[in-house]
């Protein structure tokens, strides 16, 4: 007897065990309220299978109106202003027509290049839109979800959208704790801080695809998942006119063509594969700029003669700087360039040098851009680039020179001998 | 020359199968236990080595060199002590059973002397190997995390253990690719008092912030190792693993043996942990609770179904993890070893609603 009795509580165990196996249901839910947020929280710890960490958690999440928002957004608006002044870099952008005259970016907010701006020089549309469409960002700096109440955005379709987007945001927080998100004020160049950002960004928005197919019962599998990461990508690509000026392009494109590297790596090996994927992420953009079979481009050194300068005096260098592929892609396809002319060319791309010279009251700037490609340029970038007379370009088998300045009077470029 | 030839070849054989078993458990003990069951021992023969028994048809020529040990048995033991006592494999989430101790335990001095007599082992090793896998769609990652004990008997009633967990992971990347991290070495006093049927063990540990990765794009893998090895104890003891922190736990065990060899046992622990490194900052504090039995199945098989909840960090979403485990245990000449399921039960990690996590572990304990 007593051993039948030693034997109830095990049984008991086991027949706990094999009812066990019932999920977190993923519904619908509004996240503003703290269980919603911890389904969607759950739902990406089990979509990305790397266990949970008892401190990290559910970041702290804070939950704001729309008003408070746009507060916050003027505050900040205003203070970048006033700190940063004009600056060479927005003028060397404007003249290779990488930024607009007229703000066209949330990635721009509170410049004030245009539009309608109040009196402190912040543009108001900018921020109205972004006050209209956030749904939450993260913050790496003060590690906190921020959820924009929109009480007037309800229903189904609104909640999943707010759900989705919030399901990328969590993602941010757990990548903050693995890869300090910080570090990209510490890079360089543009074109590391690109790349970075490109696995970052590529990887929220990856789980963000997933967690829409599990919400939505889209019906996505593993074995398409590339399949649809490509389609998204090409939908970028076919439609580049509506992503603003290229440097903002260009950032809205790190997203795809992240979320493309972590399909790929999910198809090939699943979470395994994207994990060991971050690890050897490319340091460049060109890396990511993959082919139609999904390999990658050689990446080169990145090394590469300077770019030419003017010798004056009175034209100080203001800095330099290395834009990478991706952003040589955006600023053909902001010349006219056709999409697959434009791509093929920024992986040819082995390496860039960007120089910057301004006056000190910013009355004169000159930029020189240096490219360096395993390729020729096609004639057709060259003729697309010298079509509106603004930029002066040169070209020889492996090399684009490209330098333009808003000076009254011509200014006379020479050679940097290369190191 | 030719029976020496012999007699080493008999001790080979004689040790084999224990070398065996010793790399199959992943575990090493050196010591012979303390207070050994009935069985043949071999005469003394001044060296460390005990020497191989003849083999039966052995019979010296005169003046051989050396002269063969004589069989002798050792006294029976006394009245309800068939095995040798355990001692608490004290950071096993799964501890020994209490029956070990003889219910008349004699005093102090006593026990001094007869340990003096029996040159009773003061140190043991231990081992736990806790194994899972996460099965996703298109790849399957298997985590091992051992973990090491250590127990030395400092004073009759004081014993000093040293734990110290590794995690290991390898997944559809490749053995090349696999990833180990090193948790936090854990050094405990413990303080040993048995009255009648109760026994009480009250320890406090302190460990060393050793478990730490540097956030980088490897950061995703450390940081799977450290959560699996996290969820394959059911979170106990977390201050093992937990990233970049050192902890000073406070432990205490109390067990009541039943008649017929059931014993229930109840642990508790409390650690104040404090973020020492990297992004870690601040105090928070962790506990746990398990209570345990153990019911024997046969003289040398014991069930041991087992229920725990730790107290997660206050940046945790749950403040609770549970999880029901059961251990079978064999009881043999040269230990006690186990296998054992823990099957974490609610969120974050349980079958329900969490991330279904669990862990298969097999060892031995502690057997001093």
């Amino acid at each position: 007897m007593n051993r039948v009795r030693n034997w109830v509580l095990p049984g008991l165990f086991l027949t706990l065990a094999s009812g066990a196996g019932c999920q977190r249901s993923l519904v619908t839910c509004d996240i503003t309220q703290r269980s919603c947020q911890e389904d969607v929280y759950f739902h990406d710890l089990s979509l990305r299978g790397d266990g949970y960490d008892p401190f990290g958690g559910l970041p702290p999440v804070t939950v704001i109106t729309e008003d408070e928002y746009r507060q916050q957004l003027i505050a900040q608006a205003q203070a970048e202003t006033a700190q940063n002044g004009p600056s060479p870099w927005d003028k060397a952008m404007l003249l290779l027509h990488f930024t607009a005259a007229t703000g066209s970016s949330a990635g721009d907010a509170g410049v004030g290049d245009g539009g309608a701006s109040n009196d402190a020089g912040v543009d108001n549309s900018t921020i109205e839109d972004e006050v209209t469409h956030v749904l939450a960002f993260y913050s790496s700096q003060t590690k906190t979800v921020t959820i924009v109440a929109h009480p007037d955005q309800t229903g189904s379709d609104a909640e999943s959208n707010a759900m989705i987007t919030l399901a990328h945001e969590l993602i941010h927080s757990l990548q903050d704790r693995e890869l300090d998100l910080s570090k990209t004020d510490s890079f360089q160049t543009t074109d590391g801080y690109l790349a970075y950002d490109t696995i970052i960004e590529g990887d929220a928005r990856f789980y963000e695809t997933l967690f829409a197919n599990d919400l939505l019962h889209l019906g996505w599998s593993q074995s398409n998942i590339t399949k649809l990461a490509k389609e998204q990508l090409q939908n970028y690509y076919d439609n580049f006119g509506d992503l603003g000026a290229p440097l903002f392009a260009a950032q809205d494109l790190i997203y795809p063509l992240g979320e493309l590297y972590e399909a790929t790596e999910y198809q090939s090996g699943g979470n395994a594969a994207v994990r060991h994927g971050y690890a050897k992420e490319p340091p460049r953009t060109v890396g990511f700029l993959v082919n139609a079979d999904g390999t990658a481009p050689p990446v080169g050194s990145g090394n590469v003669c300077p770019a030419p300068a003017v010798a004056l005096a009175s034209l100080p260098t203001a800095g330099a700087d290395q834009l990478g592929a991706l952003p040589l892609y955006t600023f053909l396809r902001g010349w006219n360039v056709d999409h697959a002319t434009a791509y093929a060319t920024a992986q040819s791309w082995t390496g860039d040098f960007l120089r910057v010279q301004a006056k000190a009251d910013l009355t004169t700037t000159a930029v020189a851009w240096r490219i360096e490609l395993s390729a020729p340029p096609p004639a057709t970038v060259v003729q697309a680039l010298t079509s509106s007379g603004e930029l002066a370009v040169k070209s020889d088998a492996q090399s684009l020179e490209i330098t333009v300045s808003d000076s009254q009077s011509p200014l006379t470029w020479q050679a940097v001998s290369c190191q | 020359m030719f029976p020496y030839a012999l007699r080493v070849l008999w001790g080979l054989a004689r040790t084999l199968p224990a070398a065996l078993c010793l790399m199959l458990s992943s575990h090493a003990s050196f010591a012979q236990p303390a207070n050994p069951a009935p069985q043949v021992q071999d005469a003394p023969s001044g060296d460390t080595a005990r020497p191989a028994p003849p083999p039966p048809a052995y019979n010296p020529a005169p003046g051989y060199y050396p002269p063969p040990p004589y069989y002798t048995y050792p006294p029976p033991p006394p009245p309800g002590y068939a095995y040798p006592p355990a001692a608490w494999p004290v950071q096993s989430p799964y501890p020994p059973e209490l029956y070990g101790n003889p219910p008349n335990e004699p005093p102090v001095a006593a026990a001094r002397m007869q340990a003096r007599d029996e040159a009773p082992r003061s140190y043991s090793l231990g081992a736990t190997l806790a194994t899972s896998y996460e099965s996703e769609p298109g790849s399957t990652s298997i985590v091992m995390s051992p973990l090491l004990e250590g127990a030395l008997i400092v004073h009759p009633l004081v014993l000093l253990d040293l734990t110290w967990g590794f995690g290991w992971m390898v997944d559809g990347q490749g053995l090349g690719d696999s990833t180990a991290r090193v948790g936090n070495p854990m050094l405990s006093g413990f303080f040993r008092a048995n009255t009648g049927p109760w026994r009480v063990r009250a320890g406090l540990g302190v460990t060393a912030p050793l478990a730490h990765f540097p956030l980088s794009p490897d950061g995703r893998l450390y940081a799977f190792v450290y959560n699996q090895a996290l969820a394959m104890w059911g979170m106990w003891n977390e201050w093992l693993w937990t990233t970049d922190r050192m902890a000073v736990p406070a432990m205490g065990r109390v067990g009541y043996a039943l008649s017929g060899g059931t014993v229930l046992v109840a642990e508790a622990a409390l650690a104040p942990v404090i973020g020492v490194r990297g992004t870690a900052h601040g105090t928070d504090v962790l506990g746990q609770l398990a209570v345990e039995a153990r019911l024997p199945v046969s003289a040398t098989v014991d069930l041991c179904p087992r229920l725990q909840t730790v107290l997660l960090p206050s940046t945790s979403v749950d403040r609770f993890q549970s999880a029901a485990g059961l251990r079978l245990t064999l009881q043999t000449q040269r230990g006690r070893y186990f296998a054992a399921l823990l099957l974490n039960l609610d969120e974050p990690l349980g079958v329900f609603g969490g991330l279904e996590r669990w862990g298969l572990h097999f060892g031995k304990e502690l057997d001093l």
